[in-house]
């Protein structure tokens, strides 16, 4: 396993420097930590390429590897005819 | 590529193997699918209405829903989500009388896509009402009768 040093600036460094560290976020995919008074109060992180792995950086999708296609599922036909369960779910999101 | 929304009415066709479910599933292929954490709640309303009457058939229908949902993207309902679909209520309320589920499904698209990209998220729903919810905030996708 790769193993980083932490990387952290703090708050004058990120001014003078703010390019190279973003640069260095994009190069290296580490975060870099942002510094004020010695305590950690933010973070610079990579934005993932790959679109699960950004949906669960944002907190949308849980972690894990992502689902296997729709196209793969074999399914028995049960009901020809899905309307009785479809107008409930619409009246659930319509009734008064 | 394009991430397909599915919503609780196409899930359970396709759970059910209701024509509208192959017509959903054609439209997909090979992309890949998600859903809210929501659907699973409104699709087990949708599948024990249509076992009202015939319970013992409830069991297969459940395990083919589970099956699907195993191969999507959940949604959770994250805060951001909520905040977004209080905003498109109050947005479409008087309008298009957007309800809150409806803005649920729209608003977790809607985190999705800010996301992922404008253009990388289309839906699929066999709900007029939440069709038209989709396209008043800028979705493309498919309604399928």
């Amino acid at each position: 396993m790769r193993s980083y040093k932490k990387l952290s600036v703090g708050v004058k460094e990120l001014k003078d420097r703010a390019s190279e560290i973003i640069a260095l976020v994009q190069r290296t995919g580490q975060a870099v930590s942002i510094t004020k008074n010695h305590q950690e109060v933010a973070r610079i992180m990579p934005v993932p390429a790959d679109a699960h792995e950004r949906l669960i950086a944002a907190g949308l999708v849980q972690p894990g590897p992502k689902p296997g296609p729709l196209s793969q599922l074999k399914l028995k036909p049960l009901a020809s005819d899905a309307s009785p369960a479809i107008g409930a779910i619409v009246r659930d999101r319509r009734e008064k | 590529m394009t991430l397909v929304y599915l919503d609780s009415s196409v899930l359970v066709a396709i759970a059910l193997g209701d024509p509208r479910g192959a017509q959903a599933l054609a439209i997909v292929g090979s992309r890949d699918s998600c859903t809210s954490a929501l659907s699973p709640i409104e699709c087990q309303a949708g599948l024990s209405f249509q076992y009202t009457t015939a319970p013992g058939g409830l069991p297969a229908a459940e395990q083919a829903l589970d099956a699907i949902l195993d191969r999507m993207q959940i949604i959770q309902l994250t805060f951001s989500v909520l905040v977004h679909a209080r905003t498109l209520v109050r947005r479409h309320r008087s309008g298009i009388g957007l309800r809150t589920l409806d803005a649920i499904h729209v608003a977790s698209c809607g985190e999705v896509r800010a996301e992922v990209g404008a253009g990388a998220i289309e839906y699929i729903t066999s709900d007029r009402r939440q069709h038209v919810a989709f396209t008043s905030e800028g979705f493309s996708g498919a309604f399928l009768l």
